[in-house]
């Protein structure tokens, strides 16, 4: 064997190194090949796009009519004297593409309303879309455009000390949301060749170290057999678990020199798994029936996602259970023994996925089926409302956001109204309250009143907003902080990986940020 | 209002800017958090920066650490981050220190200059120090740390919260060196002896941290004569008195004869301890010529990365002669003195212990693992990316403005969430920030701690190197008699340092008086105000594994309120322990932790939880006279 790249790390490798630890070589696969495009080149625009240079999306395109301003280089890190009067999308393109050579960036020095006027198609080029520091209003036909193509767009705003991020999307789909799961071993419901290994197994038959070594599922599996004898069904009470428990513990060695019972760890592990073991769980988790349950299951549309869903349903029509995950924890055992067991999870694994490929109406990749068996359990939806609904529609839930925000302490709920109030007044004066000439007491009253106008338009009775969260919102005139900028533009940009490599469950779909108090709150409405 | 700070003056009012700007402030680090902290302080309005970091730029750094480019790796992290910054903005006033914290320029006066302290460390024992010298000096100190999703920011204010000491960590997993000598059943044990045996065969001579079998494995205890026999027929009476450095030196490195050595005649030896595989399944003797067919290739291994990729046994003895001959090389082109130190970064090193490993683990029946997975293990590498940094020196950020204020009670605890799904979730959690523990040994009115062992057996070796240094993490302790005497004094210069060493250090605590209920005073002479007072208790037995057990220390209840651990960088764990006669004496072996970070649920009804590690990242990257491997 020589120097060769089988064996050694490549650059890539080393320099991604951190976070293959966590998203694995097809979420860098997936992270290389998106391209996101960032609306504004603000402070919270650069931000984003820097977390998300750093750690290697293919390409980025900034959309900003805007040219750098002193009071730019009072916030924005990526902006130095030079650039001064230069459009920002170039001075900020410039710099980010510094942080790693293998990003493309590219600049549109055009506002988003004129791209979009011009070249609709523009838009359908992207996986992700971020608007930064846009009014709501602002973006309504951006947003229409995008849900029909399904890119998601997220929204994000610094304000102040008030962060803001929305997610809009009609659908995203996560294989590997990484929700811790329990075993998967099926040891209550082991399937033929499992049970026949066990059951080879005899105990009684065996030198103290094989015995000492046989891998706890064994143990459990032959444990239920002679349960069975005596009980109509499996230990379900505590008491019961007990009493299992200590039927195994009776059935463990004394030492060769008699000196009392041996230490078995792998019956102490068996034993000690009883519980989990044990608990009730329907095979199928309610939350994947209610997946199998959705129309778009059975009709599924060319994602591959809803293509293996249609497969998984038919998978448990025949089998009553979700794929084999395959996956065997570290025990106590000897290494040939483990291996043996480990050769038959992988087997019905692999026999299960092999199911799943057959009923696939169109073939995909076996890696991607793969994932999609093993995670099985943990497939998640995320379905958010459409930007147009929540403006202009009578949304019932924000009654009920509303109620349950009462007593809330980062007063997010009133934020939320009150960010919603200065669009409002944007979209009448062309300015948020508290800028330009005006004194900001003097646009307090009138924005008030538009809080209660927002609430009135959504349908939501008997909540005011505090005047004080009203004249701090004008007290911040749409000022950037740097700080707060810099924590939302962390949490945007980690969404943003989270729906481009579609692992990890993003947030639904309104978070708010407290800035004063570093706390925040999720509404979901 | 049209200058570069018209925005922070606005939000942030004309009050607060100006203590902003009048602040003197500290960063402990430049590292993953460091860089974000750093961007986010300049761009606040600070005007007085100084940033230490002893740590030079590495590749793996770039995913994250923005403030640093291609070009600059092999470059001190202080300097570069202070250029990189005043190129955003010439006007502030930085100051870089590319050292370490623990010199003794940054003495008490050094801390006292300051009016606000971050931390962006990314281990235990740094962290441990800073939080002192900020309660010598009274000052604020902002404390971080960030685990691939994970991450959390608390305060540390002298008398009004707890201070970083005030509940135990979780002391790091250690593993008895019989088992790592001679009973391995996990790939951690083949991991750690790896680690050994780089450091015993390259590393700074010490002639006590073996990695070959050990005679004196207590389970040999009851045929130990016979076993010895046995030993003394596998082994030619040289190899017997050689430990595995003198024997390597005398075969001069030769990589063939270390493999044969290794993974056929310790081997040997090895199964002539009959005693040890009544219970066990024997090990099996590597044998050469039967394993260039490649029966340990597992499942397929396409869609997964070079590194990912299992070795096979054949590979592993490929990359062992290879990497054993250029490690060879290198050790061999050291200056007299020198010698080489793991860096899990560095490929022949990393190459070195994975094959190791993996040897040795094929030998005992432990399944192989991918230099990927051994990388994480023998590392502690904690994943890090860009976006949980930048989060958490966000809320660093309102933490220290809360503290500005002056308004240390409305400060938190912040932790992060991996997810926020649902409504009413969230994706920071703050909690309130705890008062001080009375009882604690650091910031505690009447520190005390109290400890049961032998004095007739125990050196005083021990009590300094591992209970005062390694336990309470003291940097030069200072421990005085009742009598007014002075049992260990902080040397002043190297000839005090070696009389303290040979000629303290071998006593027994006994010879100095002690004796069961004796007290003594101990203090820092690194950490000034730094006392406690030191209560021995009589222990009924005397075990070599654990020659002392700490019985009343600050609080002995389990402790799983997290203490974020990364800075987004990664300590190493071994490099301290690998090197340290005083670990061996106390038979145990420091080793590579889970890599994994545990979720547990905080009394919050968000329970998405607080990060916490077995063990904290140790990087005892000390600079001084250490050439890299």
């Amino acid at each position: 064997m020589s120097e060769d790249k089988n064996v050694v790390p490549s650059q890539r490798e080393q320099r991604y190194d951190r976070q293959l630890r966590l998203w694995g070589d097809h979420g860098q696969r997936d992270l290389e090949a998106a391209h996101v495009c960032v609306i504004n080149a603000t402070t919270l625009g650069t931000e984003t796009i820097k977390n998300l240079v750093l750690p290697g999306i293919g390409k980025f395109t900034i959309v900003d009519p805007e040219f750098v301003t002193t009071e730019d280089l009072g916030t924005n890190f990526f902006f130095e004297e030079r650039h001064i009067g230069q459009p920002r999308a170039n001075a900020a393109t410039e710099l980010l593409l510094e942080l790693n050579s293998s990003v493309e960036g590219n600049a549109k020095v055009d506002t988003m309303a004129n791209v979009l006027a011009k070249d609709p198609d523009f838009f359908r080029q992207f996986s992700v879309v971020v608007a930064c520091d846009t009014p709501l209003y602002a973006l309504l036909p951006l947003a229409t455009l995008l849900w029909a193509e399904q890119i998601p767009l997220l929204v994000a705003r610094a304000y102040g000390m008030i962060g803001y991020l929305r997610l809009v999307t009609p659908e995203h789909t996560v294989i590997e949301s990484h929700i811790a799961a329990f075993d998967d071993l099926r040891l209550t419901r082991p399937f033929p060749e499992l049970l026949a290994h066990a059951r080879s197994t005899i105990l009684d038959d065996l030198s103290l170290d094989k015995h000492s070594h046989v891998p706890y599922p064994i143990l459990v599996l032959r444990g239920i057999d002679a349960w069975r004898e005596t009980h109509a069904d499996l230990p379900r009470t505590r008491a019961e678990k007990k009493e299992f428990a200590g039927m195994l513990a009776s059935w463990r060695r004394t030492k060769d020199d008699g000196s009392g019972v041996a230490d078995e760890e792998n019956f102490a592990e068996a034993m000690a798994k009883c519980n989990t073991i044990f608990r009730s769980a329907p095979n199928v988790p309610s939350e994947i029936q209610a997946l199998l349950d959705d129309p778009k299951c059975s009709n599924p549309d060319k994602s591959a996602f809803w293509q293996l869903c249609n497969a998984l349903k038919a998978f448990v029509s025949v089998h009553n259970d979700l794929p084999l995950s395959g996956a065997v924890p570290d025990m106590h055992a000897d290494s040939r023994s483990y291996v043996a067991l480990q050769q038959l999870y992988r087997s019905k694994a692999a026999a299960d996925q092999a199911f799943i490929k057959d009923a696939l109406a169109s073939r995909l990749p076996n890696a991607l089926v793969a994932r999609f068996c093993k995670n099985a359990a943990g497939l998640v939806v995320v379905r958010t409302p459409s930007l147009e609904t929540e403006l202009t529609g009578h949304c019932g839930k924000l009654s009920d956001a509303a109620a349950m925000s009462v007593g809330d302490e980062t007063r997010a709920f009133e934020f939320y109204i009150a960010l919603r109030a200065c669009d409002r007044f944007h979209e009448k004066h062309n300015r948020y309250p508290g800028t330009g000439a005006h004194a900001h007491e003097e646009d307090a009253g009138e924005l008030s009143s538009m809080c209660a106008d927002v609430l009135r338009n959504a349908g939501v009775d008997g909540v005011t907003i505090g005047d004080d969260c009203v004249k701090e919102m004008c007290r911040y005139g749409a000022a950037q902080l740097h700080s707060v900028a810099a924590f939302v533009g962390g949490m945007t940009s980690q969404e943003i990986v989270k729906l481009v490599t579609q692992q990890y469950v993003p947030a639904n779909h309104t978070i708010i940020y407290n800035g004063v108090q570093g706390d925040s709150r999720t509404l979901n409405f | 209002m049209t200058d570069r700070t018209g925005a922070a003056q606005r939000v942030l009012g004309g009050d607060l800017y100006t203590r902003i700007k009048q602040c003197k402030l500290l960063v402990v680090g430049a590292g993953g958090i460091g860089c974000e902290l750093l961007k986010n302080v300049a761009l606040a309005g600070f005007q007085d920066i100084h940033v230490i970091d002893l740590d030079t730029i590495e590749l793996t750094n770039l995913n994250r650490q923005f403030l640093f480019q291609q070009q600059h790796v092999g470059q001190s992290k202080a300097k570069v981050a202070r250029e990189s910054v005043l190129r955003f903005n010439p006007s502030l006033s930085i100051t870089a220190h590319h050292a370490n914290i623990f010199e003794d320029k940054f003495s008490l006066g050094f801390f006292e200059q300051f009016d606000l302290v971050m931390n962006a460390l990314d281990n235990l024992k740094a962290r441990n120090h800073v939080n002192r010298m900020c309660l010598a000096a009274n000052k604020p100190l902002i404390e971080s740390g960030s685990a691939g999703y994970l991450g959390q920011v608390t305060v540390i204010s002298k008398g009004k919260t707890e201070c970083y000491e005030c509940q135990p960590k979780p002391p790091p997993k250690q593993y008895p060196a019989c088992t790592i000598r001679n009973t391995p059943s996990t790939i951690v044990h083949c991991i750690v002896w790896a680690k050994f045996l780089f450091s015993h065969l390259y590393g700074e001579a010490d002639h006590e941290n073996d990695v070959a079998p050990n005679p004196d494995d207590p389970e040999l205890s009851a045929d130990a004569k016979d076993s010895n026999t046995a030993m003394d027929e596998k082994q030619d009476g040289e190899e017997k008195r050689m430990n595995t450095r003198q024997w390597a030196e005398s075969n001069d490195y030769d990589p063939q004869k270390l493999l044969e050595k290794l993974f056929v005649r310790d081997v040997i030896v090895l199964l002539s301890l009959a005693s040890l595989w009544k219970k066990r399944a024997k090990p099996r003797v590597l044998d050469l010529s039967q394993i260039n067919t490649a029966q340990d290739t597992h499942a397929k291994q396409e869609d997964v990365l070079p590194d990912q990729k299992l070795w096979t046994v054949q590979d592993c003895v490929d990359r062992f002669l290879h990497s054993a001959g250029e490690l060879k090389k290198r050790f061999q082109a050291c200056a007299p003195g020198d010698y080489l130190t793991w860096d899990k970064d560095d490929d022949v090193a990393m190459d070195f212990v994975c094959a190791a490993a993996n040897l040795r683990a094929y030998v005992f029946g432990i399944p192989l693992k991918s230099r990927f997975d051994i990388k994480s293990m023998a590392g502690n590498i904690i994943p890090a990316i860009a976006t949980t940094n930048a989060v958490v020196a966000g809320l660093i950020l309102t933490e220290a403005m809360k503290v500005l204020r002056g308004d240390i009670d409305s400060c938190k605890a912040v932790y992060l969430s991996r997810t926020a799904m649902g409504a009413g979730r969230r994706v920071v959690n703050p909690v309130p920030i705890s008062a001080p523990n009375p009882k604690c040994y650091v910031c505690g009115e009447r520190a005390q701690v109290t400890v049961r062992l032998d004095p007739s057996r125990v050196t005083v070796e021990t009590l300094a190197e591992q209970l005062l240094k390694k336990d309470l993490s003291l940097v030069a302790p200072v421990v005085v008699l009742a009598s007014g005497a002075e049992m260990i004094a902080a040397p002043e210069d190297e000839e005090e340092e070696h009389i303290l060493k040979t000629k303290v250090y071998p006593r027994t605590l006994a010879s100095f008086g002690i004796r069961d209920g004796t007290a003594c005073s101990v203090m820092d002479d690194m950490q000034a105000n730094f006392k406690l007072s030191l209560v021995f208790r009589q222990a009924d037995e005397h075990d070599p594994d654990t020659p002392y057990e700490i019985v009343a220390d600050t609080s002995t209840a389990a402790n799983n309120d997290g203490n974020g651990v990364g800075d987004g960088d990664e300590g190493d764990e071994a490099e301290r322990g690998a090197s340290s006669a005083a670990a061996e004496k106390r038979k145990h072996s420091p080793s590579p932790p889970p890599p994994t970070t545990t979720t547990t649920t905080t009394t919050q009804d968000v329970g998405d939880g607080t990060t916490t590690t077995t063990s904290d990242a140790l990087a005892d990257k000390t600079p001084a006279k250490k050439s890299k491997a």
